[in-house]
């Protein structure tokens, strides 16, 4: 081994404290790109996978009742593919042992597996058999969580009649990787599920003989960037047998969740990781500045020696590299671990066929590469300068910094004051002007990422808080397939259990504003309604105007509305009649884009008296008589879902909430590693530095505790005014997250409680205390009689 | 001007405020000029503040010749040492080292002329603390064209029995040994030692100069030694001394003493 490859190897020995510390932050850098990089791949490739697998469709139109030879003519339109066309329609489970009315829906599938249109793939069991009709395949979270089995029967009420099904299969389908139930925010598994049957049966139970009532299909190519020249298209041929609503992919639900959770992650595979890594290429710098600094009259004598200069630089990036690649591979190994939790995470909440945690090579040699170039970066203008001088320049002793006076000594009261200790800390700070700038760097990253991390937690508890206490107030939501008259409100206020009922009117519309265009569904609820209360970006109710409409605030940017404007409105059900609406007010909504109206408006807009489409009620009791309001429920007729707001809250509290927290606590790991490895790495290299100083002091007769104290007031005065930066730099970083997070199914605000700030603080200092007293250990163990035998 | 001629030695030196020239080419008893100076000036930049060091020197040095620059300290016999030794440039003037010339020489050269004919030994040793002195000695023979064996440079500096150890497992005067051997080991042309026994005592010093002297007569090493003592300048050749950045005088010493009879 070269001779110099030995004295690279000792002098890593020599410096393992602050290397440690360095690569500790390399690897947490390393290991966030790994983990979230790899977690996307992950997702991203079983998204694709799942999609082809079962043919997933680029568009979606729900119609009233079409034909199916007029599918035929659909074919023909250019941009289209394939089409498929079969039967969906909401349902009711029935459970011997189970009071509360169980949502789902049933979608048709030809009677002989074939590839069509948003396949499914079996998990247990068989595809359907010759030997019966009444043949089902149950969606497979739902059959876990309900204990179905293949084998054993299921009661669904389909069309108001109740029918038992066999169940031959559990399967999945792309379709519903994330299954939202109609009205709901969160998936609730054993809520709603999704039940395959035949296509005969289903045209026998539902009255669609050589019918159908969803058309799913597949474009070429070229148009799938802008479906909706295609998608207006085959509206205009389908409007004669009523379309209720035409989606393209992106905006499909699962979809549209799925593809925000994937472009959050990229967003995080760069950010957070960078952070990391600048952090641990600027400690680096200053360590290898230090260290070439120190070694100067060695590196001018290995010159005077005749070594190469590029010998000696690459004696020293080896160190840069050494760290680099040790951060690299530590990182790469966490990251795996990380992409591994997060994929797990991410299966629990999504339904996909095989979703796994794979090692990526590519992604692990880019990591690699980018933490050794971090480091190498780093290294590089640590020694370049040292490196670059003649060699007598570099036997003398650097010119000596400024001896100047500092700002502060201008203020001849207060310094006088300040006594010789904040004096020589003061002078330290202000001196090593880089060197302070670095720490306070560190320390606001630090604390930028524990204000982040907490505020994502209080984001999303108040993003729950807005929805379930402040817009939604009641207990139960009674769902319908078509719209009721007002006697159903009625009959809900005399349901056991039930104190108060208000009715609610949907109404799925068409909203243009020039050449922009929404579908959207607007929510008719009556004046001073006691359960639904529209609300500002402030949380205050907004009062409902007696005509116009309130509309959340993104749906009004998309459209390009604000107040006073108007809106082009035509209903998709009924006599569809063009009208001109005007924007009475915006509001705010972490949930949806909903729009409000007055109900009784909003029943004249689409010509009806009292049309009710669901019911919110609010209970008199604590579920003391919920059996019997369950059981009376059901009797509803054209009841499509039942929703608990109880059971909704607490699904998001475990789904979201509670998986969030440890992720949270992650993060606060990684910030306090940026803390202690910042801390430890620049006291360490100032300890080296000030071993004389250390040990004029202690002949002088101060104590450790005494020295340790200068140190300390150093310390804290940087990480301190390095955590207060990185409060509101905390608060811009969960603000573009938050962001990232947008689209049109949720909007987190971006909230950091009180005592978010605290806690920051707190930990902040913890992480503080924890370094100082490892340096307080070192300067109690140095031995500073050796210190004065240094030469200068 | 005042002209000093020695017959026997065949040197003419002349002393002037401008420094001195050996107008004899051929020097003392016939030996070889190794290195010419020409008008060198040196002048550093501290900070803010221009330094002028060397203020103009022409001097000659001879093949095999134990030459001692003399001079208090801040004289500039350091930096001339430097210069000469091609680890610093001159702002003026020339250095012609085996006739050709080191102040036009790029970076990459000038590593090649102090890898190939320099040995340094400094004041403070210089050696590298994580490597032993066999090791260190490593440092300068894994680089030579046509080094000596390590072990073999130590013993001739007698330690080797010390081949293992660590700089701070080293008194000064065997640390300051080590460097000699590192020095020594590349078979350069020449040695330069600036103040080789300033750290040491004087039986430390007295035994590091016997080796110095030894190299000189039984190699036939030419060693360029940079001291402020005039009792150790004795035991040159040649003595120039060197005051204000220019050459005040040159002794030669004929019959230089023993080292044991050198006191400081």
């Amino acid at each position: 081994m070269s001779v110099l490859n030995r004295k690279l190897r000792r002098d890593l020995f020599a410096s393992k404290g602050m290397l440690v510390a360095i690569i500790s932050i390399i690897a947490v850098g390393t290991a966030c790109f790994v983990g979230t990089y790899g977690t996307y791949r992950n997702l991203i490739n079983e998204q694709a996978s799942y999609y082809s697998q079962c043919r997933m469709a680029d568009f979606w139109i729900d119609v009233k009742k079409v034909p199916r030879y007029v599918l035929k003519e659909l074919t023909g339109v250019k941009g289209v593919s394939e089409i498929y066309g079969r039967i969906i329609s909401p349902v009711i489970v029935e459970f011997d042992d189970v009071s509360q009315p169980i949502s789902g829906c049933v979608v048709s599938l030809p009677a002989n597996p074939k590839p069509v249109i948003n396949n499914i793939v079996m998990r247990r069991g068989s595809y359907f058999t010759k030997e019966r009709e009444n043949e089902v395949i149950v969606s497979e979270i739902f059959a876990k969580t309900r204990n179905i089995s293949p084998g054993s029967y299921i009661k669904l009420i389909m069309n108001g009649k109740q029918k038992e099904l066999f169940v031959v299969g559990t399967a999945i389908s792309s379709e519903f990787i994330y299954m939202l139930p109609p009205g709901g925010i969160v998936p609730e598994p054993g809520n709603y599920g999704v039940f395959w049957i035949k296509n005969e049966f289903a045209e026998d139970r539902f009255g669609f003989t050589g019918a159908c009532n969803s058309i799913v299909g597949i474009l070429n190519p070229e148009s799938r960037q802008n479906p909706y020249p295609v998608l207006d298209e085959l509206n205009r041929k389908l409007s004669p047998y009523g379309v209720f609503a035409s989606t393209p992919l992106k905006n499909q639900n699962s979809n549209l969740t799925l593809c925000a959770e994937l472009s959050g992650l990229q967003l995080e595979t760069t950010v957070i990781p960078g952070i990391f890594l600048g952090v641990a290429a600027l400690a680096l710098n200053i360590l290898m500045m230090r260290m070439a600094e120190q070694q100067r009259v060695i590196i001018g004598t290995l010159k005077a020696l005749g070594i190469k200069n590029s010998s000696i630089f690459m004696h020293f990036m080896k160190f840069g590299l050494f760290t680099g690649i040790s951060g690299g591979i530590a990182g790469c190994v966490l990251g795996y671990w990380m992409a591994f939790e997060t994929t797990q995470l991410y299966a629990s909440i999504y339904t996909f066929p095989d979703l796994r945690n794979y090692i990526y090579p590519d992604i692990i040699a880019l990591s690699m590469l980018i933490s050794i170039s971090f480091a190498a970066l780093g290294t590089l203008k640590g020694v370049r300068k040292i490196v670059k001088l003649n060699p007598a320049e570099s036997m003398r002793p650097s010119v000596p910094t400024s001896s100047k006076k500092i700002f502060l000594e201008k203020f001849s009261s207060f310094w006088n004051r300040a006594g010789f200790r904040w004096q020589i800390v003061l002078r330290n700070i202000f001196r090593n002007k880089g060197r302070t700038a670095i720490g306070m760097a560190a320390a606001a990253c630090g604390a930028g990422i524990v204000v982040m991390s907490f505020g994502l937690t209080d984001s999303l508890e108040y993003m729950m808080q807005f929805q379930f206490d402040k817009v939604l107030l009641s207990d139960y939501s009674i769902n319908f397939r078509d719209e009721l008259d007002g006697g159903a409100l009625y009959e809900a206020r005399r349901l056991p259990g039930i104190s108060y009922a208000e009715p609610v009117l949907n109404v799925t519309c068409d909203l243009h504003n020039r050449n922009h265009f929404r579908k959207a569904s607007i929510t008719g609820i009556i004046p001073n309604a006691r359960l639904t209360f529209p609300s500002n970006a402030d949380g205050k109710p907004i009062i409902l105007p007696s005509a116009g409409l309130l509309m959340s605030g993104r749906l009004a940017k998309q459209l390009h509305l604000k107040t006073g404007d108007s809106v082009t409105f035509i209903p998709v059900k009924g006599r569809k009649k063009t009208q001109t609406v005007p924007i009475a007010g915006i509001i705010d909504s972490k949930f949806g884009m909903p729009i409000y109206a007055d109900y009784y408006y909003l029943n004249k807009l689409i010509d009806e008296n009292s049309a009710i489409s669901s019911i919110h009620l609010k209970a008199s009791d604590r579920g003391a008589h919920i059996k019997e309001l369950f059981n009376a429920v059901r009797a509803f007729p054209k009841l499509a879902s039942l929703s608990v707001t109880a059971q909704q809250k607490k699904q998001m509290q475990e789904d979201f909430i509670a998986k969030l927290k440890g992720i949270v606590y992650v993060m606060i790991v990684f910030a306090g590693v940026i803390f202690f490895g910042s801390i430890l790495n620049s006291a360490l290299i100032s300890l080296t530095e000030r071993k004389r100083e250390i040990a004029t002091f202690r002949i002088l007769g101060y104590q450790p505790l005494e020295v340790g104290a200068i140190f300390f007031r150093e310390i804290m005065t940087i990480n301190v005014a390095g955590t207060i930066i990185g409060l509101p730099l905390g608060y811009y970083m969960l603000y573009g997250m938050t962001l990232s997070f947008q689209n049109d199914m949720y909007s987190v605000p971006c909230v950091i409680n009180r005592v978010t700030w605290l806690n920051t603080l707190i930990i902040a200092f913890i992480f503080i205390i924890a370094a100082y007293f490892l340096i307080q250990r070192l300067i109690n163990r140095m031995d500073w009689s050796e210190a004065l035998k240094l030469r200068e | 001007m005042n002209f000093k001629f020695d017959l026997r030695q065949t040197i003419i030196i002349q002393m002037s405020t401008q420094g001195f020239s050996l107008m004899n080419a051929d020097g003392a008893n016939g030996k070889k000029c190794e290195i010419k100076l020409s008008g060198v000036k040196k002048t550093y930049r501290m900070g803010e503040v221009d330094v002028p060091v060397l203020h103009g020197i022409d001097l000659e040095i001879y093949k095999g010749e134990l030459t001692a620059i003399l001079g208090a300290s801040g004289s500039g016999k350091s930096t001339l040492l430097n210069l000469i030794g091609g680890i610093d440039k001159p702002s003026e003037g020339k250095i012609l080292f085996q006739g050709r010339d080191i102040t036009i020489l790029e970076d990459r050269e000038l590593t090649e002329f102090r890898r190939k004919s320099v040995g340094f030994v400094f004041q403070f040793y210089n050696l590298v603390p994580t490597l032993t002195s066999k090791e260190n000695v490593q440092v300068s023979t894994e680089i030579a064209d046509n080094p000596m064996d390590p072990v073999k440079a130590l013993e001739l500096v007698e330690l080797g029995d010390r081949i293992d150890y660590f700089p701070a497992q080293m008194s000064g005067g065997q640390q300051q040994r080590v460097a000699i051997a590192r020095a020594i080991a590349k078979n350069p042309t020449m040695m330069l030692c600036d103040e080789p026994t300033g750290a040491l005592d004087l039986k430390t010093g007295q035994s590091v100069l016997k080796i110095l002297r030894k190299l000189n007569s039984e190699l036939n090493m030419t060693i360029l030694l940079i001291t402020h003592s005039a009792p150790i300048a004795q035991m040159a050749h040649r003595s120039v001394h060197i005051s204000s950045g220019t050459v005040e005088k040159v002794e030669y010493n004929e019959h230089p003493p023993d080292v044991e009879e050198i006191a400081w």
